[in-house]
């Protein structure tokens, strides 16, 4: 009677271990693409279409924080390319149909580029408005953190 | 950048801690008891020690790393010359503990104990190269460490749109702390809840040592316990549950131990388990009702002849059991009683679903939970995370030995009584008892993180259960369950591998990246489309003050940066005046919230309220939109 009551026992946690095993195929799945296929990979690359897109595609750098793939945000370290459209005529370039990009002054001292928007903020560039505004913004802020932070 | 002198400064208060821990744990322990109970006792110690001193200090205002690590020196030092005629040395006893282990020539917990180093050196890797990733980090758990870090110290109430910060249980966060002061950086804050997981391991062998297993099958289930999914997930993040279940099933380990031997300083034991316990969740003095209803359900008779053979002793080491306790975890209430007029302060949406919380929806919430348990255990609903959203993380332990050891639970305690054991039954009732409990008052899509302690109790319950039953090592149902708890071990490390709620191809560049660029914004999957959050993680200079829209839920943590030096301003919700009607309100800011931000120097706005809801657009000339959420005050700075 023990033994067949432990044979039983022995059974049912076999059976039952597997059941639940063969219920979560996704989890031992998705740890090796997790690993494989996306955190082992390099982080895609932007992309980038439209009117000025090659231009930004030559310039583009190994991505800082990159966000998912044209889709998202993304964080571009490309100082040449600021400069390149502080000195074109044309302030404005659609990326994507509806990213932007965004020169800004990090704590190194090296522009950034922020896609994401639908506007061009050329923020050395004067004569636009809003954008010249925050260029001065940017100028203080940054000789502000220079001296300590605000 | 850590300096050199903070790393001293932090190591030497860990170790004079650690001494001053290794005494208590000596003067609570005899000689002849096993390892893995001083291990326990040391570590409660280490983690109460430094509870009650970032407390004390705190209080004080002094918490900075030198008045800090003085008061180490001192407590440490003082426990360990005042309890020096208890100390015995831990080298000899772990040698004999790694012999006995190597003597037993056991392939299957050779194994467990590889894939145990691989997760223990997995688990620190991610605590120091990523930020932490469960929202509720952002929100309560962290901000209040950051705040008193700048302040220097824990002031009864903090300010900020988090309103239950000043009125939860902050336990945890004094754990975070003290793992942050020393090196002024983050790095290291969710190292508390991963020692409380590294806890459970010798608090399940000795339970189970205790209960008639051998050790090295006991260590096994030891491990199958502490590789619950829901452990592992909770193991690297600063939440609180895995310390909650830990210091729960300890402190009913103690009780017990106390109802069988009658030695009081199993007391002044479950008095630091329990008291830990209180300080980590509101809801915590129910988990001290259940262990020691249970206890008191389960031996009244052994209680009973405790108490009359040592009637003095045992009242006095209750006595002073419910002062350490108090010590540890009561501030929390006491603090709540003299400011709200209230032991829990305010009032938490604990039973969640569709908003019912009074007693008349206790039977509906139990129903729910109750209806919904299958589907939960075979977390069949979702991937795993830490957040556990619609599953329950319990792993294929619970599923295969935690059922069979729910199974057996009554058979092994009828038959085993004639021998003195009864398969673990008072941690498995304790278990079964709060879980019900919460089962009847508690509904959400989250809750089994805080039932981890469940499935861990019945898979510690299965071998003692088998002892009881006089089931060997060599039957087939100890060799199966065996085969079956190292599988377990080995599914539930790899399904946690993942990066759980972290963006998965941005891991690797932040990994890669400077040490300041590894925060939440980069890589957390709650902030993927929060451009504010990413835009002043990683383009703004300096440590900017940061005005948001002030929400119960509002998250505040990446605005002190990797360095902790930034400042968040709270704009309180009355002062937020939104304008325009139907999908697409703005708001348009009152002149009291810009003379606030003036006030606070606050530059920059950001208008997302708590998470990935959609911004609220600013329609002032102003403020300059520098991407979706977040704006420039161009008053702020002249």
């Amino acid at each position: 009677m023990k033994r067949l009551l432990g044979s039983l026992l022995a059974v049912g946690m076999a059976v039952l271990a597997a059941v639940y095993m063969a219920a979560n195929p996704d989890k031992p799945v998705w740890a090796l693409k997790f690993w494989v296929t996306y955190a082992g990979s390099e982080a895609p690359d932007t992309v980038v279409l439209g009117q000025g897109a090659e231009r930004v595609q030559a310039y583009l750098a190994p991505t800082m924080c990159p966000g998912p793939g044209g889709r998202e945000m993304h964080f571009v370290h490309a100082p040449e390319l600021a400069r390149s459209l502080a000195l074109s005529s044309s302030a404005q370039v659609e990326l994507s149909g509806r990213a932007v990009i965004a020169e800004v002054h990090s704590d190194r001292g090296v522009p950034y580029l922020i896609l994401g928007n639908s506007t061009v903020y050329v923020l050395e560039q004067d004569g636009l408005g809003e954008r010249a505004e925050l260029a001065a913004f940017w100028r203080k802020h940054t000789a502000a953190s220079e001296r300590g932070g605000q | 950048m850590i300096t050199l002198e903070s790393w001293f400064l932090f190591l030497l208060a860990n170790s004079v801690l650690l001494a001053g821990a290794n005494a208590v744990a000596c003067a609570l322990s005899r000689p002849g008891d096993i390892l893995s109970e001083r291990l326990v006792l040391t570590g409660l110690a280490w983690l109460a020690l430094a509870t009650v001193l970032v407390l004390g200090v705190g209080l004080a205002g002094m918490l900075r790393p030198y008045p800090l690590c003085a008061a180490a020196l001192l407590a440490g030092g003082g426990l360990g010359f005042g309890l020096r005629r208890w100390s015995r040395p831990l080298w000899p006893e772990t040698r004999q503990g790694l012999a006995a282990f190597a003597g037993c020539g056991d392939a299957v917990l050779a194994v467990a104990v590889l894939v145990f180093l691989f997760q223990a050196l997995s688990t620190l890797v991610r605590i120091w190269y990523l930020p932490p990733l469960v929202w509720d980090s952002y929100s309560y758990h962290l901000p209040p460490v950051a705040q008193w870090l700048q302040l220097g110290g824990i002031p009864l109430e903090l300010p900020g749109s988090v309103a239950r910060i000043n009125f939860q249980t902050l336990g945890m966060s004094l754990l975070n702390a003290w793992f942050t002061v020393f090196l002024g950086n983050p790095v290291l804050v969710e190292l508390p809840q991963f020692l409380w997981w590294l806890i459970l391991i010798p608090t399940g062998q000795a339970l189970l040592v205790r209960a008639g297993v051998a050790p090295a099958r006991a260590l096994l289930f030891a491990l199958a316990g502490a590789f619950v999914p829901a452990c592992l997930l909770q193991s690297g993040t600063t939440q609180d549950h895995l310390a909650l279940g830990v210091s729960f099933l300890a402190g009913v380990g103690f009780l017990d131990a106390f109802a069988k031997e009658g030695n009081p300083r199993r007391l002044l034991a479950a008095g630091m388990a329990l008291g830990l316990c209180l300080g980590y969740k509101l809801s915590a003095p129910l988990h001290v009702l259940v262990a020691a209803g249970s206890v008191l359900a389960l031996r009244p008779r052994r209680l009973l002849a405790a108490w009359r053979r040592a009637p003095r002793s045992a009242a006095w080491s209750g006595v002073a059991a419910f002062g350490v306790a108090l010590v540890l975890g009561g501030w929390w209430y006491i603090k709540n009683l003299a400011l709200y007029g209230r032991l829990q302060g305010g009032v938490l949406a604990l039973a969640g679903k569709r908003g019912e919380n009074d007693m008349a929806a206790g039977a509906s919430i139990l129903a729910a939970n109750l209806g919904d348990f299958l589907a939960r255990i075979s977390d069949t609903g979702n991937l795993l995370d830490a957040d556990l959203a619609a599953v329950s993380g319990f792993g294929p332990q619970f599923a295969s030995l935690g059922i069979a050891a729910l199974a057996l639970a009554v058979p092994a305690a009828l038959a085993g009584r004639r021998r003195g054991r009864d398969g673990l039954a008072v941690p498995l009732v304790a278990a079964m008892g709060l879980t019900l409990a919460y089962f009847s008052f508690y509904y959400s899509n989250n809750q089994y993180r805080l039932f981890l302690f469940l499935p861990v109790a019945a898979v510690w319950a299965l071998p003692a259960s088998l002892e009881a039953l006089d089931f060997s090592l060599a039957s087939a149902p100890g060799r199966v369950a065996r085969g079956v708890a190292l599988a377990c071990i080995v599914w539930s490390a790899v399904a946690v591998l993942p990066v759980g709620l972290s963006m998965p191809h941005l891991v690797r560049a932040c990994v890669a990246g400077p040490p300041e660029s590894r925060v939440a914004a980069n890589v957390s999957r709650y902030m993927y489309r929060l451009a504010a959050q990413r835009f002043l993680a990683n383009a703004v200079p300096g440590n900017p003050a940061v005005a948001y829209a002030g929400h119960r839920d509002s998250w505040t943590w990446q605005y002190y940066g990797a360095g902790l030096a930034g400042r968040a301003v709270a704009v309180p919700r009355r002062l937020l005046r939104l304008e325009g009607s139907g999908p697409d309100p703005h708001l348009a800011p009152s002149p009291e919230m810009k003379s606030l931000l003036r006030r606070e120097r606050a530059a920059f706005y950001v208008s997302t309220p708590t998470d990935n809801r959609a911004p609220a657009p600013v329609a002032d000339p102003e403020f300059l939109e520098i991407v979706p959420g977040l704006y420039y005050y161009k008053g702020a700075v002249r």
